[in-house]
């Protein structure tokens, strides 16, 4: 197995810096309220819609349900709004490692299926994105403030 | 930049123009992602031209482009459940003996639904006929009669919420979220399941079959399946809106994952550089739009994108060139 080190090492940084980036942006865009609201009036529909079943009111249930499905979808939209904030800068960052620096990172000694003869740019900036994430950001979430949403 | 289409300041345009519209009125951001794609920035035929001058025999350069296409729009669509589902887990949201179940299905949908045999112009045509239908739908939402349907909702909702606020209390959300699920009974016609404190029942075999047509359909126009997965969770199982949410999601993350790994082992080759800049677009454009909303009427936004969609369907569908009128 052979790593080309220097390649590795401008990858990993490029990931380090967009992942400290997105977890800013995302902390100060963070629809974590909204989303409890909308999730309570999920639940309340839900209530009525049940409470209506029982007295029998099967328009008032069908009524319910169908605001409870428009609310429903409020939700997924602003499940969007906050994933793409945070996936959107790391997409562009592997466009430009796709166009631009498409390097074999580890070059394997034997064939591996679903991956090739080694590991590029692109596999290799998921994998220091996560691992950074998770080993560092993570930890690091509850001592700095700029990586977490200003009411928390 | 060296992109295959576009460049990338009207790429960004595009994109904030979709979020801002997506955000706003809620539908269309994959068909407007799409006629992005298709018509404004010449992808397909930019990426033919490119594969064929690479020496791609034509019928391969169209087919690759059209898988391409479909694997663009799945990426637009799994970002939501990427980033949704390890929460939902974590927040014991997911239904999992249901979402299994459907799964079972979806995943076999996901790998079918790209074998089947689709034209870059099938395909085209197809989705303009789903681009239509929408465009009716949000042209009927603008209507007095939509309009005064949904206020007679509310008002009835409020009334009745009233009413039984008066007569007992709320139950407590977090104490029954603690509990998460439960499997109860599972055997091959029968799946009962606790979820949040209240008791299903499903036949799994029947979540199956209706995940895999689900599946069949969403993964050969490159879509999620949300959409259909929504109404048939709820109306057919009956199931409330709390369970379907995290459910569908799961869902619509293993059918996208599937047919993408399905579509790029046909030949499609993503352009990330393309999509990142359309996806920084539409982040921009998804905070704007509720920022500016208040200057508008939300009505004419929903009409305007109404008569684009319904153009465009139409365009798709190939009417506009059989009524001879070169658009």
């Amino acid at each position: 197995m052979v790593i080309n080190v220097k390649a590795a090492f401008f990858v990993s940084l490029l990931a380090v810096i967009v992942t400290t980036l997105v977890v800013i942006i995302s902390a100060r865009l963070s629809q974590q309220k909204r989303k409890d609201e909308i999730m309570s009036e999920i639940k309340k529909y839900n209530e009525l819609s049940r409470d209506a079943s029982e007295v029998g009111a099967k328009s008032m249930y069908a009524a319910f349900q169908k605001q409870g499905n428009e609310t429903l979808m409020n939700y997924f939209m602003t499940i969007y709004k906050e994933a793409v904030v945070e996936i959107a800068l790391h997409v562009l960052a592997l466009g430009i490692l796709q166009k631009y620096y498409p390097v074999t990172v580890i070059r394997f000694p034997i064939h591996v299926w679903g991956f090739g003869d080694g590991l590029g740019s692109v596999g290799w900036y998921v994998i220091s994105a996560f691992a950074f994430f998770f080993l560092v950001i993570k930890r690091l979430r509850p001592k700095i403030r700029f990586f977490r949403p200003y009411w928390v | 930049m060296d992109l295959i289409a576009g460049n990338p300041i009207m790429i960004l345009l595009w994109g904030i123009i979709v979020g801002y519209v997506f955000s706003t009125v809620g539908a269309a951001g994959a068909i407007l992602t799409f006629i992005g794609q298709t018509i404004v920035f010449k992808f397909d035929k930019a990426m033919i031209k490119n594969l064929m001058g690479a020496g791609v025999a034509e019928a391969e350069a169209k087919a690759a482009a059209k898988n391409t296409l479909k694997v663009h729009n799945l990426m637009a669509v799994i970002f939501s459940p990427i980033i949704a589902v390890p929460r939902y887990f974590k927040e014991k949201r997911v239904a999992i003996p249901l979402a299994m179940c459907v799964a079972a299905g979806v995943v076999l949908g996901a790998i079918i639904g790209p074998m089947i045999p689709m034209t870059l112009k099938q395909y085209k045509f197809w989705f303009g006929v789903i681009t239509f239908f929408i465009g009716i739908r949000l042209y009927y939402e603008t209507t007095e009669t939509y309009r005064k349907g949904k206020q007679k909702l509310q008002n009835i909702s409020k009334k009745f919420e009233a009413k039984v606020k008066e007569l007992k209390q709320s139950g407590n959300w977090n104490e029954l979220a603690a509990e998460g699920f439960k499997v109860n009974r599972f055997n091959v016609s029968s799946l009962k399941f606790t979820f949040w404190g209240e008791e299903f029942s499903i036949n799994p075999i029947m979540a199956a079959v209706g995940g895999f047509f689900i599946a069949i359909i969403a993964s050969m126009f490159g879509l999620g399946g949300g959409f259909m997965l929504v109404p048939y969770l709820s109306s057919v199982f009956v199931l409330p809106m709390f369970v379907v949410s995290g459910t569908s999601i799961t869902i619509v993350l293993v059918n996208s994952v599937v047919a993408i790994i399905s579509y790029l082992q046909k030949g499609a080759q993503p352009d990330l550089l393309f999509m990142g800049i359309m996806l920084v677009g539409i982040a921009i454009g998804s905070f704007v739009g509720p920022a500016t909303q208040k200057y508008y009427k939300e009505k004419y936004l929903r009409l305007f994108l109404a008569a684009i969609l319904l153009f465009y369907g139409l365009r798709y569908m190939g009417v506009w060139a059989a009524l001879g009128i070169p658009i």
